[in-house]
């Protein structure tokens, strides 16, 4: 087989497989990220080596290669890798890979054989979910940033207006944020920020969301939650921030530490999506306006707004 | 069989392609059920040489509105060339998408579920339409490869059929049409296979030989 | 032991009734006759009483699966051979039920053309 010459050198991982799906041909790149020789792996069933390999997307896709000649492409944003190997780029322990499968026809074009051609697709990947992470999130806080949550805002809506199930929203502001800049200035604010999201985001579940609205303005989203569930997960988020230490401790250059604590307190308001909220932008409001009642009504409380 | 030899297909010619679609979307239709346990009914297709109209207002006309609309667009290459279009209206999709969910390995990250459900309807598009159209390839004694799919909006149909160079003054295709329905549910979509018109003598001469076997 | 003499061939489509035709051994002096849907068949039928009906099952005005139905109403003995397109199970189930005599999957073939006929002849 003179084409060896040229599947040994290219950067991408080949396999062959029969119809049994024994082990037709793999090369070298395949030998380099799993250490198992061409010679030993050839003959045997793919299986005996690679267990993990057989998940039912595989079966569907192979049994489609030979059935009727399907190639097939599989996706590293679905499936993460065909084959584990490792590797350790930014947040991933495993190689991702892009991959396609394709049937191999003899002269009469019945399929005899399938190849799988693997690439290697780890630093775009992570490139790829950097730039996706640098775009929703706040650079500041690391919560979801405000064009990322006006997009999910709509998603949600629609999904839960359509089901009919229940969606609270919970907006709050820190109190007083201006003179806390003032006193003890933009770095003290900025951990001040960062603190109270790290607070927040503890009192919430997996699928709530929490984004940096403004300034000093928080937004969560609550799915499946009614008002009066919200209220408690904003009465514990009100009371945490409130009870918290601020202690903020600064090195300067003469190795002098030096510590500064305020008492910060937050303002709270709560809305619920009910029959009459027809637009994302009302629920979102409602929420606005009960914030507005909560920092009128003397700040650190919560306030719900029932929707007229 | 009467031999026509521009760029018109003859009632015969038109009637036995039909047939043959029928024969290898019914192929197509038993492999799916089998290799991924989905039960797909495909209509009775229709054949169009489609000239001065514009391309997108036909397929605007038979699917009603394409807003809304997502199509896996794929290109297959053989002795004919052509680019399949599977469109499904949004319902569909959603329904078609949990379907398949699933059994597909995968947990879902929200933040990137738009993404996974376009990579989702890729891999769905591929596996149906790689099942008709190797089929017919099959039939007319052809084989094809195909290029990945890809996922668009109904929106963004015209400047991929330019780019296809489908849409111009000069360009003419044959446009095959099939409606299906999955698993005894409401959920349908259109498939629309686009041929280029270079392709037209290759085609032309696979259904003589077709014909040529029962003369 | 039925000999068979006239063949009624049901089917939409002009090529799919040429195909069959062009399975059929053409040596055996057979007489021909065609319909394009299910109503035209037992319409067919009933004139012409074909010793054999290859019947197509996706047509318009009626399709295959009534037309076999009331082909055996009026005559529990027809030999009838299903060709078809749709070869799922469920298709096959259904037509069975029917009391046919085989079931094709199209393109149809020579040889298993030769063979249902055959069949039907008992020999």
């Amino acid at each position: 087989m003179i084409y060896r010459q040229v599947f040994d050198v290219i950067n991408a991982g080949l396999v062959i497989l029969d119809k049994d799906l024994r082990v037709c041909y793999w090369n070298r790149w395949m030998t380099k990220h799993s250490g198992i020789d061409c010679g030993d792996i050839v003959g045997s069933q793919l299986r005996d080596f690679f267990p993990d390999v057989y998940t039912k997307y595989f079966d569907r896709s192979i049994k489609s290669v030979f059935k009727f000649g399907n190639f097939v492409f599989m996706s590293q944003k679905l499936h993460k890798y065909l084959f584990k190997f490792p590797k350790n780029v930014s947040c991933f322990q495993s190689m991702q890979q892009s991959v396609t499968m394709g049937p191999i026809r003899e002269r009469d074009n019945a399929i005899s054989h399938a190849f799988i051609v693997i690439q290697d697709v780890t630093e775009i990947a992570a490139y790829d979910r950097k730039i996706r992470e640098i775009n929703i999130k706040d650079g500041l806080t690391g919560v979801y940033n405000r064009r990322y949550f006006e997009s999910r805002l709509k998603d949600e809506f629609d999904r839960h207006k359509r089901y009919c199930h229940p969606l609270s929203l919970i907006m709050f502001d820190i109190d007083h944020f201006k003179s806390i800049n003032d006193t003890y200035g933009h770095q003290y604010g900025d951990f001040v920020l960062k603190k109270i999201s790290s607070t927040a985001i503890e009192m919430l579940r997996v699928n709530d969301m929490l984004a940096r609205y403004g300034g000093e303005e928080f937004c969560c989203i609550l799915p499946e939650t009614t008002i009066s569930s919200a209220m408690m997960v904003a009465e514990r988020i009100r009371k945490n921030v409130e009870t918290q230490d601020n202690n903020f401790t600064t090195i300067d250059a003469s190795a002098t530490t030096t510590t500064t604590s305020a008492k910060v307190t937050i303002s709270l308001g709560v809305s619920e999506l009910c029959e009459i909220t027809n637009t994302c932008e009302h629920l979102l409001k409602k929420a606005d306006d009960a914030l507005y009642t909560a920092k009128r009504e003397g700040r650190n409380r919560v306030v719900s707004m029932s929707l007229f | 069989m009467e031999i026509n030899n521009d760029y018109t297909f003859s009632e015969i010619e038109v009637d036995t392609l039909q047939e043959l679609m029928n024969i290898a979307f019914g192929q197509a239709s038993a492999d799916l059920a089998e290799v991924i346990n989905v039960f797909i009914v495909l209509s009775v297709p229709s054949i169009k040489i489609n000239k001065e109209e514009s391309l997108t207002e036909f397929i605007n006309s038979e699917i009603g509105d394409l807003k809304g609309y997502k199509i896996v667009e794929q290109s297959y290459w053989g002795k004919s060339r052509g680019v399949a279009l599977l469109a499904f209206p949004h319902e569909a999709e959603l329904e078609l998408i949990a379907m398949f969910r699933e059994d597909a390995d995968t947990v879902v990250d929200a933040e990137m579920s738009d993404e996974l459900d376009n990579e989702m309807l890729i891999e769905i598009g591929n596996i149906l339409i790689g099942a008709c159209v190797s089929k017919l390839a099959e039939l007319l004694k052809d084989l094809v490869t195909f290029v990945p799919p890809r996922v668009i909006s109904g929106e963004q149909l015209v400047e991929a059929l330019v780019e296809n160079r489908f849409e111009s003054e000069t360009s003419r295709v044959i446009l095959l049409k099939t409606v299906f329905r999955i698993n005894d549910r409401e959920l349908s979509g259109h498939l629309f296979l686009l041929n280029n018109l270079d392709s037209i003598h290759t085609l032309k001469d696979a259904l003589r030989a077709f014909w040529k076997q029962y003369e | 032991m039925i000999t068979i003499k006239k063949i009624l061939i049901v089917d939409d489509s002009t090529s799919a009734r040429f195909f069959i035709k062009g399975c059929i051994p053409k040596d055996k002096g057979y007489e021909f006759f065609e319909a394009s849907d299910g109503a035209k068949a037992v319409e067919a039928y009933k004139n012409y009483r074909p010793d054999v009906t290859f019947m197509d099952l996706t047509m318009p005005v009626m399709n295959g699966f009534e037309a076999i139905e009331l082909i055996k109403a009026f005559d529990p003995k027809a030999a009838i051979i299903v060709l078809t397109a749709d070869i799922q199970a469920k298709t096959a189930e259904k037509v069975t039920a029917l009391g046919i005599s085989s079931i094709l999957k199209k393109p149809p073939v020579k040889a298993t053309v030769e063979e249902a006929l055959i069949k039907i002849q008992g020999i």
